[in-house]
């Protein structure tokens, strides 16, 4: 008896892995596609930060003295600021309250003043991480399930190439009408344009986690002082606190400031780190913005408050500089709205990539499952709706609600987080229990119509319609969320009519159903 | 299709090592295990030994060494994983792996010592 070719055992992987990882996957491309803009998605959810790029922003100084009032009576080790660019016109503050809890602010980038807490994750802090940790915090269980669905989405890249047996001819192929025919083409299609972004992607995704996915590497190279692997490699400087009150006034972060950016030959503070605030050792870091670069490395610089005396400073080495280019090329920092945009539609094509993969798998059962009674087809469909069309529809109620609930109201951020999860827990009840074609027709009626009250909600409530946002190029950000709503809301819409227009399945004999498909 | 009848038959297209009667749900439980934990640990053991190995030998720093070698560790791993799975020995995929992992951690106990003395390079 001969086993199965390498090609058999690649489709036998492809199909499997895919559809057991793929709603997992669906969730991590989604959230990823949005964190592309999960800065003009803040300014959306945060409409008080919607302020423009003042010619003359606020001094560094200005700035330290609004954060010492902010921090007064915490016991915050270390309070750090990312420096307004145009995405993001305001400054960001991060720190830990009298609970020690992390807390954001923003502080207008004009006045120096602090803006009232917005009440919201946003896009930077809900979006983003859920696309790395899934918000699954114990254990980095989170991250892990992540880590699996990347390697699986490489071993996907790798398996798919080797079974697609006409890569070129099917590039030129769409055939429209049969949903288990257009599904594939659409899969082949969308597979093979993006093959390189999605395979890149993927793994400089994982290369960013090294030390969460290899930590018997770490441990076995650099055993408990992990501290110096981080001085090592990325120039991480720290001292303990004096535990004495600083007896000098600090010096004047402007200047630390001028002093980084001749070390950088020219390059921009884009992270002021404080640590030990008010201590006698009390100590400054700026990284380097790497706005006009591709890189993630920040080359500290570490000043001695009380004197200004640089502390430390650092350059990548070439291995280092390289996981940091890699590790910059995922997290798009740079200013390029053509690449930004670039990603965005790459990073849906993944999306589709994944849906369409479902729909090709189920589409194939469909008929023989119900013939032999098995539940497959019925378990799987409900996962894809709920993993697919549901997800959509929970980040929709989390922008409404954002803009129905009050600011200044206690736990709305919360109130926000678990809305996304009780809509997107309810979505896959829906998937299960209506019959499939209903209810994806329903799932993306929902879709179309939380995405335009979500346009609506934010004229009403901000007065940032898309005629005012258009024509104000701070508000371009905002108007970008907009158009995108009103553009899924019509997807949407035809998505719906169509499913409710034609039937859905065609009956196909096995023989047809088989023909120039690699899955068998 | 020639050879392929039945339904059951028909999806198992590909299945490496498919198992018959009470215990045919060990060989596929045994296959996923070797390519998703024995992958792992063959590729982490493989990262761990060039990680105290390079800087040994005086190639690299213990950083730069270490990052090199938990970046191509994922390669590594999905070579490793995509060969578990069209290995058509079952028994070749849970040894493989195993053997692997131990012999790599055990080299790279046995070198730490002297890649920590031999991190800092000039």
């Amino acid at each position: 008896m001969t086993g199965p070719t390498f090609r058999e055992s690649m489709n036998w992987l492809h199909t499997w892995a895919g559809v057991v990882i793929g709603a997992l996957l669906f969730a991590i491309f989604w959230m990823g596609s949005l964190s592309v803009f999960d800065r003009e998605i803040d300014r959306w959810m945060m409409p008080m930060t919607r302020v423009p790029l003042p010619a003359e922003p606020a001094r560094l100084d200005t700035m330290m003295a609004s954060i010492g009032k902010l921090i007064e009576g915490t016991n915050t080790p270390r309070w750090f600021a990312v420096m307004p660019v145009d995405r993001a016109t305001v400054i960001q503050v991060y720190y830990r309250d009298k609970s020690g809890n992390s807390q954001r602010r923003h502080i207008d980038p004009a006045a120096g003043a602090v803006l009232p807490d917005q009440g919201t994750m946003g896009g930077t802090s809900f979006i983003f991480p859920f696309h790395f940790g899934l918000h699954l915090r114990a254990y980095d269980i989170g991250e892990w399930l992540v880590g699996l669905a990347g390697m699986t989405m490489l071993a996907l890249c790798v398996s798919g190439v080797v079974i697609h047996k006409r890569i070129f001819a099917d590039f030129f192929l769409l055939r429209i009408g049969k949903t288990q025919r257009t599904s594939l083409d659409l899969h082949n299609v969308a597979g093979v344009l993006g093959l390189p972004f999605h395979f890149i992607i993927t793994l400089s995704g994982l290369i960013i986690f090294i030390n969460t996915y290899w930590p018997s590497t770490f441990a076995i190279s650099y055993g408990a002082e992990k501290r110096l692997f981080n001085q090592e490699a990325y120039g991480n400087f720290s001292r303990p606190a004096a535990k004495i009150d600083a007896n000098s006034p600090p010096v004047s972060l402007d200047l630390l400031a001028a002093k980084a950016v001749e070390i950088w030959n020219g390059g921009q503070p884009g992270v002021v780190s404080l640590f030990n605030p008010g201590d006698a050792s009390s100590y400054v870091s700026m990284s380097r913005s790497n706005e006009d670069r591709v890189t993630k490395a920040s080359d500290p610089v570490y000043f001695d408050l009380a004197t200004g005396a640089v502390l430390s400073q650092h350059k990548s080495s070439s291995i280092i500089a390289t996981e940091r280019f890699i590790s910059g090329m995922h997290f798009i920092q740079f200013r390029h709205w053509t690449l930004r945009w670039i990603y965005f539609v790459l990073g849906l094509a993944g999306c589709v990539i994944i849906a369409t993969g479902f729909l090709f798998w189920l589409e194939s059962r469909r008929k023989r499952h119900a013939r032999l009674g098995l539940a497959g087809v019925r378990v799987v469909e409900g996962l894809t709706i709920g993993s697919v069309s549901g997800i959509i529809i929970a980040t929709a109620a989390f922008l409404v609600v954002n803009r129905i609930l009050p600011l200044g109201i206690a736990g709305r951020a919360s109130v926000e987080f678990w809305t996304f999860y009780a809509v997107w827990v309810l979505t896959f009840a829906h998937a299960w229990y209506r019959p499939n074609k209903q209810a994806w027709a329903e799932q993306c009626l929902a879709i179309a119509t939380l995405f335009i009250s979500a346009v609506s909600l934010n004229a009403a409530t901000t007065g940032d319609h898309l005629l005012r946002s258009l024509t104000h190029a701070y508000l371009w950000g905002v108007a970008g969320v907009d158009i995108l709503l009103l553009i899924g809301a019509g997807v949407a819409i035809m998505v719906a009519r169509r499913l409710g227009a034609t039937p859905m399945y065609v009956e196909a004999t096995p023989g047809v159903a088989r023909e120039g498909t690699p899955h068998a | 299709m020639p050879g392929l009848s039945g339904p059951r038959s028909a999806h198992c297209k590909g299945f490496p090592s498919a198992g018959s009667g009470r215990w045919r749900w060990l060989p596929i439980t045994l296959r996923i295990a070797a390519i998703v934990v024995g992958g792992y640990f063959a590729a982490a053991g493989l990262a761990s030994l060039a990680a105290v190995a390079l800087p040994a030998a005086g190639w690299l720093g213990r950083a730069d060494a270490l990052v090199l070698s938990a970046m191509l560790a994922f390669l590594a791993y999905l070579v490793i994983a995509l060969w578990l799975t069209a290995e058509r020995s079952l028994v070749r995929a849970c040894v493989v792996p195993s053997a692997i992992a131990i012999g790599a951690f055990g080299l790279a106990h046995l070198i730490a010592p002297a890649s920590a003395t031999g991190g800092v390079l000039p």
